[in-house]
């Protein structure tokens, strides 16, 4: 109880760098995201189309997925210098294999008889893909983007590691200065992030589920 | 018109369709009937160019479509596929609308009004069903969506690939019906496919049986049932597959072809002796050029004992005698032989020419034909 009220008294007298922090978090995590999506769904295309690229694309982001992220860093630093490039370009290459994976699992999951059906009646190969393969798979390419996006949540607070700021500055100090209230400042607030992002991936998940597939639950 | 010349499909070395050459004809039903794998769905999707022939040409009204746009082409050929063709991320709405919005040739509300149209054609109420998802009607109505969907760009030529088969019986029937009537009143340009003949005989105007790649058989339902190309086609047309159809056995087929006549000018005992030596109840009374004038029984001379042997059948013969046509069929004959409980009536063509005779005997042959282990039908 005492440990609790300390916390929040600790938590109210840093309120402002928290919010610097909070939004430091937010925007490293939105930005790579969207950097993953804008380079994840047209791989995953593309991987579709051109069948001789699946195994190296989905090879290398495995082989990328594996390697240990703060190594990954390290990695990175003598390249891209420290800050948030290193940072975000980190959780990107994280972020590629469940997006990639999933749009290209989800197109090609499409019904065979429904794209024979829309060649047979006329469509482009561009207007089945945007009309019809792309809203089937939405679903499918939205549950990778929720797993890429709460995973993202997390490996941003490396990013304090080189100097990019978000909750993992106030995790390591915290640690560098046995400042248990100081961790946990970092640590709850990326808890409930990444909860409050599944929870966002969900409802946006279900909002671009057609309604065709809401139905099959039933 | 459509017009296969020499067309040929290979997979690797494996012959699916082999140089097949033969017209449909312009607002006629075609059916392409065969077992699973004789090139049938294959031939119908070279059509839409789904699948490029190895060789070989198709020409639609004159143009080879091999030098046609696909895209183009394929928006004036309608499509129906097994139910599973519609999108079912769309309205049923979206779904017939998908090919004229693309096109844009139309405004919104033209379009709407066309949809409209052709939802009440295929019998579903606009107003319920316009805005409701596939997943939420029957199969039946999914493929009525299918079929409304094919005739949304007014093609002249519609492809249909076993629209039909995934459908439980009753619906089945209701759809063929539905497409017949359909039919008579649009006449397009119909290929179908299907395996069964049932289908295939209510539906068609013209059968092309195919097997192993090659056409066996390509003619009317009727001409198909009666002269078999093969055995392979009488075998896959069913042995007694003319008794579930009766409507095709006409009275052409089974009537007397040389029944016994006379002039109107010969006497009453002549005609007795005849009847007597041919050993038949009745003769047909007609001229040198064979109209038919009347018919004269022997009962009725029997009932006129005391009259003059000697005057000629003309005065005497019963002259407004029920007759039968050519083409009708059976079951028009059984119907008159019931009506009028007759014996014998007389077939005539248009011109009141005599053609043939069918009597109660007769049709007993023919019914009986069914029952007896007879490999000629007729």
């Amino acid at each position: 109880m005492e440990f609790l009220t300390g916390f929040i008294h600790y938590a109210s007298a840093h309120r402002a760098d928290m919010l610097i922090r909070t939004l430091e978090h937010i925007q490293l995590t939105l930005f790579s995201i969207i950097v993953a999506i804008l380079i994840g769904v047209p791989l995953g295309i593309l991987i579709t189309y051109i069948k001789a690229l699946q195994k190296p694309v989905l090879g290398f982001a495995n082989v990328m997925q594996a390697v240990p992220s703060i190594a990954l860093l390290g990695f990175l630093v003598p390249f891209l210098g420290i800050g948030e490039k290193p940072a975000v370009f980190m959780v990107v290459v994280y972020s590629l294999l469940p997006i990639v994976k999933n749009t290209a699992t989800g197109l090609s999951s499409v019904n065979a008889d429904v794209i024979e059906a829309s060649k047979g009646i006329g469509m482009t190969n561009f207007q089945i893909l945007a009309r019809v393969k792309l809203p089937l798979s939405l679903p499918v390419m939205m549950a990778g983007i929720r797993i890429s996006a709460v995973t993202s949540v997390g490996l941003v607070t490396l990013a304090a590691f080189i100097g990019a700021g978000g909750f993992g500055y106030l995790i390591y100090s915290g640690i560098r200065t046995a400042t248990s209230y100081q961790i946990l400042l970092g640590a709850v607030p990326a808890c409930i992030l990444a909860l409050i992002v599944d929870f966002l991936g969900a409802v946006v998940e279900r909002i671009v589920t057609p309604a065709c597939f809401k139905q099959t639950g039933k | 018109m459509i017009t296969f010349d020499k067309i040929t499909k290979k997979y690797d070395q494996h012959l699916v369709v082999s140089d097949i050459s033969f017209e449909i004809q312009k607002g006629e039903m075609v059916v392409l009937i065969g077992e699973s794998g004789c090139g049938k769905t294959t031939l119908l999707k070279i059509i839409n160019r789904l699948i490029k022939p190895s060789s070989g040409n198709v020409y639609i009204n004159g143009e080879n479509i091999l030098k046609k746009d696909v895209i183009e082409l394929r928006r004036n050929i309608g499509y129906v596929i097994q139910q599973t063709g519609l999108f079912p991320h769309m309205t049923v709405r979206e779904n017939i609308e998908i090919i004229p919005r693309l096109q844009k040739k139309k405004d919104k509300a033209d379009i709407l009004n066309k949809t409209i149209e052709l939802m009440e054609m295929v019998g579903l109420k606009p107003e319920q069903y316009l805005e409701r998802y596939p997943f939420q009607l029957s199969g039946g109505q999914q493929q009525r969506v299918g079929v409304a969907r094919a005739f949304a760009c007014d093609p002249d030529v519609i492809l249909m690939d076993e629209p039909f088969s995934a459908l439980d019986p009753i619906t089945r029937v209701q759809l063929q019906d539905e497409l017949v009537e359909l039919q008579s009143k649009l006449k397009k340009t119909i290929v179908f496919v299907t395996h069964d003949m049932d289908e295939a005989v209510k539906i068609a105007d013209r059968i092309c049986l195919i097997d192993k790649g090659r056409i066996v058989q390509y003619d009317t339902v009727e001409e198909i049932m009666k002269n078999p190309a093969n055995e392979f086609v009488s075998e896959f047309m069913g042995a007694n597959r003319i008794w579930s159809s009766p409507e095709y056995i006409k009275a052409k087929d089974i009537m007397i072809k040389n029944p016994v006549c006379v002039s109107p000018d010969t006497t009453v005992l002549r005609s007795m002796e005849r009847m007597r030596f041919q050993k038949v109840d009745s003769l047909l009374v007609t001229d040198k050029e064979k109209h038919l004038l009347g018919l004269i029984r022997a009962k009725t001379i029997q009932a006129k004992a005391q009259m003059d042997k000697n005057i000629a059948v003309s005065e005497i013969m019963q002259s407004d005698i029920e007759k039968i046509s050519p083409e009708d069929n059976i079951v028009m004959i059984l119907d008159i032989f019931n009506m009028h409980s007759l014996s014998a009536v007389p077939v005539v063509d248009e011109n009141n020419v005599l053609q043939g005779l069918i009597t109660k005997s007769s049709l007993l042959t023919t019914l009986s034909q069914q029952y007896l282990d007879t490999p000629e039908v007729m």
